[in-house]
């Protein structure tokens, strides 16, 4: 690390925080980000709908789109995974609707110093099992959360925080111990994707792919049948007094959209995510109703700037041609029926940290054909270049996407070759960077380092990414906005740094965000306080919902 | 075995013909129709009916009109214009998918029959473990491993009807390696070689024709089928199997969407099969028994 | 008979071997791994993570020794775990066979009892109007996709009877009414080209039998024509159709992995096909292989058959 002087900053930046300096930034993290430390979340809930009260009772039945594989708690590799086991496992924090940190299995935190935090855990907390949750069984779980045993995958811990370890200090404190001081820890507990908490040794006593022993608001009921079902059914020991308002959740896996289409209209299910078109068919039909909402899954365009190539894209102006005349509007018109927003490098809706929709679409992201022409003569290309443009073959939204960008594109006289491939190819040839152009995806980051990560050589991914996709490519300043961001720990300061290296990324472009993506939930028309959780899960369902 | 023979000899009163009886085919000759039709349409269709078949320029999910005859898709793109598209699509895979079974195919055939012994072993090796699978299997583990593009269902298609061929061709060269004239023309010092191209060749060349038509509408479907599955031409360059299954995404919007393709394939099928068919009719005198055992 | 019992046994399991070998280099020499699927989309992986990745699902090991760990666990009867569920294959197939196996003979079933007498017909009253509206519906048959077949069968239901069949699978054993309503469709819709296959064939030996010497003599003593179709035609016109089945089966394999996709059956096609997408090898390896054996395997109970069936094809 030290052979770089960016990284020395970087370290260096490190060891000037003092405790109290952490302290200090911590408290003001937790006003900024919204910690709501003191307030119970029932009352929090009351309070955003005091017209209505929640009746309790009533099962729902739900169709996943997906089989989930397995439902551990560690190391699922896919969304469906932590959808699918949601209403059983917590973590220490937990984020409301808006993203704002809440607490939860820890009643609070104190920060000791930058490497040393300690989580008060909440009293008389009880798992299915009937045994209360201790100091002890946090220790276990995040021994497996740095270590995802089998089904999971250890290939998720790029996406946990530089945790050394943690120890049980009495019956209702765990100290956790950084490798270094580190912003994405409150996010990383509060997303919970990876960082449920399960009593001591319970992979020895179910069988975790099939079973779970947690302390949500639901416990499951039997084992998950694959390809099939799961069921739960209300925890009458759950800590948050009075939830959850359902008796039973069943969650069916049904793959096929049109069978989740024709399971809604025949009232077999009562809830379902569905595309946007069939989202539109389903209006208006009696005892249904249309949620949607943003999810954190923006689509993006990304470049190959290697060192010893020299292609057109490698000046900065041809990149910023091809933003300026991809109509995002006409994207959004055709392919998302006119719903979904402009991205930047963090989507819209992940908290404070985006760019506002005005400044996308009148500056960074607006369509302008005669600047990109502009540009692009400016870079001696007007007469444009061939390029291939890799993409997933499904969803569809990605062919589309690139239909329209190929066709926007040949005004500025880039020719797109498309080539859509199977998801294990491109994976393959955007991993090893073997590719020119790339629209891929994005999805639900813990922290809004995740977002950005890829944009540092020096952190320790980002050294392998960076080469991989952009050895040709140096810009100090955005190496440390990335490098300090993350740990900055204070959000105050870090908000206008994140925006700052937003501006320099939609300036700079080795990726051109496109889109952000809406997802639609077709729901019986009786369920009540059901939202599009933008973290992709399901997480309305067992927290809020109730039937009318 | 031979039906045709039987079937003439079924028949009770001969008619009066001017072209002679076995050409007369209705079914090969409607076949033939279809095919030239297609392959015209597939040749110069993007002449006539001009439309970019990737250029979203119309409202979307719209019902036949005037101006866009098969009505437009989920992005407003003409869906005449893409089945337009789709016949190349079609018959180029198809196209190529026989060409590498015809050579491969005959290849193995020839080689295996000709010098028997160790050889053909080995080479009816392969070939059983090509038999091993049901074709579709095969295509789609094939063309799912080797990463899924038109190529690589091209070379999977062309691999699973491979052994067709061979069989064929082996047992038409087995055949004709017993007839007399073989014998003389070895006598006459003629080498191997010049035996399996002068001889040889010549004499399952009339099988291989109906093989080819055949199992044409076997190669298409099997694409159709492969990009259906996301496993053969990519979207969103149009073929009819990805438009399909496309299409099913919006059926409850627009039945259209599913019914062009759809039927696309069943008349560009049905072609090669009434043609095959015919072609049969009217040279089964001669190859019954050995298409027998690979025609489906 | 024992000796060719005996050859016939090795070759199939000679044939069996080289399709393992085939397959297992097939999924590892491909662009693409389940590794690459888990670290895809962040692409935010270092060399040390995708070693220890793929050392927890046991991919680190040489070629051979993965093959031989395969192969012998096969015959200790552990077919290995799926690498992304890491549930045993051996249970993910119990779940899986017996919704092809009911398609393929469900399809089987649609396509017999309908083509045989509808080929008898074709070739009793040859060159009328039913024969050639049978042949022309036999090629229309093998020519109509079976995904456009069930997707039509889907919306002329939906649109016109109003009914969708059950989406959620329901084994037979548990509620056959159900169940059957659930398959009817798809097991329709794989049918049909099979059955036109059945109506050709029974139609063209049928033909063939019909001249042969001995009903023709039959008839010629005055033996009543339905008598001497049922007691002579129609058991010697059966023999090929047996081979055709045989051969059949396979398209019918093929058909429903097509179909379980459509309809959501979560079958053995439906099975292989998510598992090439994710990768997921020890699943692709078996089922594939399980594939080809029950193939191979009814292929030569077909030749046995046949040979039963046909005593003027010598078994030896």
């Amino acid at each position: 690390m030290t052979e770089n002087p960016r990284d020395e900053d970087t370290a260096q930046r490190g060891s000037e925080l003092t405790r109290s300096d952490f302290l200090k930034r911590t408290g003001a993290a937790g006003i900024a980000g919204g910690v709501l430390f003191y307030g119970s979340p029932a009352l929090a809930g009351l309070v955003r709908r005091p017209l209505a009260t929640p009746k309790r009772g009533g099962t729902v039945t739900w169709a996943l789109e997906q089989d989930p594989a397995h439902i551990a708690p560690f190391g699922g590799i896919l969304t469906m995974t932590r959808t699918a086991q949601e209403p059983m496992y917590e973590s220490l924090l937990e984020w409301d609707k808006d993203l704002n940190v809440n607490p939860a299995l820890a009643t609070g935190y104190t920060v000791r110093d930058a490497k040393t935090i300690d989580f008060h855990l909440r009293k008389g907390v009880k798992f299915h099992n009937g045994k209360e949750m201790t100091a002890d069984d946090c220790v276990y779980s995040f021994e497996q959360q740095l270590n995802p045993p089998l089904p999971g995958s250890v290939s998720v811990l790029g996406q946990v925080p530089a945790i050394a370890g943690t120890e049980a200090r009495g019956k209702y404190t765990l100290r956790m111990h950084l490798k270094a001081p580190d912003a994405r820890i409150y996010g990383y507990l509060a997303w919970q994707r990876y960082s449920a908490i399960v009593p001591r040794d319970m992979y020895k006593t179910v069988n975790a792919a099939t079973q779970g022993i947690g302390t949500g608001p639901f416990k499951l009921d039997g084992s998950y049948v694959p390809n099939d079902h799961l069921s739960y059914v209300r925890n009458p020991s759950y800590w948050k007094k009075g939830l959850p308002y359902l008796n039973a959740i069943n969650y069916r896996i049904i793959a096929d959209e049109q069978a989740r289409v024709a399971a809604l209209r025949a009232g077999a299910i009562q809830g379902a995510t569905v595309s946007v078109d069939s989202a539109r068919a389903l209006r208006g039909v009696k005892g249904l109703k249309v949620l949607s909402g943003l999810t954190a899954a923006f689509r993006e365009i990304q470049f190959t700037i290697k060192s010893g190539e020299d292609k057109p894209w490698h000046d900065k102006r041809v990149r910023q041609a091809v933003n300026f005349a991809i109509n995002r509007q006409d994207i959004i018109a055709k392919v998302y029926n006119g719903e979904g927003e402009y991205s930047g490098h963090v989507p819209p809706g992940y908290g404070p940290w985006p760019l506002s929709q005005d400044d996308l679409k009148s500056k960074y992201e607006k369509f302008d054909l005669p600047t990109a022409k502009k540009l692009m003569a400016a870079a001696g290309q007007s007469k444009g270049f061939d390029v291939t443009l890799s993409t997933f073959s499904t969803p569809l939204d990605f062919p589309a996407i690139a239909a329209l960008v190929q066709n926007h594109l040949k005004r500025i006289n880039v020719n797109v070759n498309i080539a859509a491939q199977d998801p294990a190819t491109f994976a393959a040839n955007n991993g090893r960077g073997t590719f020119e152009w790339d629209l891929t995806a994005r999805g639900m980051r813990g922290d809004v380092d995740g977002y950005v990560a890829e944009f540092n050589p020096s952190g320790p991914l980002g050294k392998t990414v960076f080469n991989t996709w952009f050895s040709g490519y140096r810009n100090v300043k955005m190496w440390r906005l990335v490098g300090n961001g993350r740990i900055t720990l204070d959000t105050k300061k870090r908000l206008p740094m994140y925006k700052q290296l937003e501006q320099i990324l939609l300036t700079e472009l080795l990726e051109v965000p496109i889109v952000s993506v809406k997802k639609y939930q077709v729901v019986s028309s009786k369920l009540q306080d059901m939202y599009v959780a933008f973290t992709d899960f399901n997480t309305g369902l067992p927290r809020n919902a109730y039937l009318a | 075995m031979s039906s045709a023979a039987a079937t003439a000899a079924w028949e009770a009163v001969p008619r009066r013909r001017l072209v002679p009886a076995r050409w007369r085919n209705p079914i090969g000759l409607v076949g033939a129709a279809i095919v030239g039709l297609c392959v015209l349409t597939a040749l110069l269709g993007r002449f006539v009916w001009r439309n970019d078949p990737n250029d979203p320029i119309a409202d979307r999910l719209q019902a036949p009109s005037w101006a866009h005859p098969f009505g437009t898709d989920d992005l407003g793109r003409d869906t005449l214009a893409r089945i337009i598209h789709g016949a190349q699509v079609s018959l180029q895979v198809g196209a190529v998918a026989i060409s590498i079974a015809l050579v491969a195919g005959t290849l193995i055939g020839l080689l295996s029959g000709y010098y028997g012994g160790i050889l053909d072993l080995l080479l009816m090796r392969v070939v059983d473990v090509l038999f091993a699978f049901p074709g579709l299997v095969l295509a789609i583990v094939i063309a799912g491993l080797l990463g899924a593009n038109r190529r690589n269902a091209m070379i999977a298609i062309g691999i699973i009807i491979t052994p067709a061929f061979a069989r064929v061709v082996r047992a038409a060269v087995l055949e004709v390696m017993g007839f007399p004239f073989i014998e003389s023309a070895r006598a006459l010092g003629a080498g191997s070689i010049r035996i399996m191209l002068r001889h040889l060749i010549p004499n399952i060349v009339p099988p291989l024709i109906v093989l080819t038509t055949l199992y044409f509408s076997t190669a298409i479907l099997s694409e159709a089928t492969l990009s259906f599955l996301g496993l053969g031409t990519q979207p969103p360059e149009a073929a009819w199997g990805n438009m399909l299954s496309t299409a099913r995404s919006y059926i409850d919007q627009s039945v259209w969407m599913s019914i062009f393709p759809g039927a696309a394939i069943m008349v560009i099928v049905m072609g090669f099969n009434f043609l095959g068919d015919g072609l049969r009719d009217v040279l089964d005198p001669r190859l019954g028994g050995v298409l027998r055992d690979a025609v489906k | 008979m024992h000796r060719f019992l005996a050859r016939r046994l090795s070759s199939m399991i000679a044939t069996l071997v080289a399709v393992s070998l085939v397959i297992f280099l097939m999924v590892r020499l491909l662009p693409g791994n389940i590794i690459d699927i888990m670290f895809g989309g962040d692409a935010t992986a270092t060399p040390e993570q995708k070693a220890a990745a793929a050392k927890q699902l046991g991919l680190d090991g040489s070629y051979p020794h993965q093959y031989w760990e395969w192969l012998s666990g096969i015959f200790q009867g552990d077919l290995g775990k799926s690498l992304l569920s890491q549930r045993p294959i051996s249970n993910i197939f119990a779940g899986a066979l017996p919704i092809t196996i009911e398609l393929v003979v469900l399809g089987l079933l649609f396509a017999t009892v309908i083509g045989i007498p509808l080929g008898m017909i074709s070739a009793v009253r040859r060159n009328s109007a039913s024969d050639y509206a049978s042949r022309v519906g036999g090629l229309v048959g093998i020519s109509i996709p079976n995904f456009w077949l069930a997707t039509l069968l889907l919306v002329f239901s939906s649109r016109v009877f109003h009914w969708v069949p059950p989406l959620q699978y329901v084994s037979f054993f548990h509620d056959p009414w159900k169940n059957l309503q659930e398959f009817f469709m798809p097991a329709l819709a794989i049918s049909v080209f099979t059955l036109a296959i059945v109506m050709r064939m029974v139609r063209a030996t049928m033909l063939e039998v019909l001249n042969l010497d001995y009903v023709r003599t039959a008839r010629a003593k005055g033996v009543p024509r339905r008598r001497v179709l049922r007691r002579h035609a129609l058991r010697n016109a059966l023999i090929p159709v047996v081979t055709v089945v045989g051969f059949e089966v396979g398209v019918l394999i093929g058909g429903a992995a097509v179909v379980e996709i459509i309809f959501g059956l979560p079958g053995v096609g439906y099975t292989l096909l998510n598992a090439i997408s994710q990768r997921d090898y020890p699943v692709i390896q078996n089922a594939t292989l399980l594939i080809a054996a029950v193939f191979v395997v009814l292929n030569m109970l077909v030749d046995l058959v046949y040979g039963w069936l046909d005593p003027r094809i010598s078994v030896s």
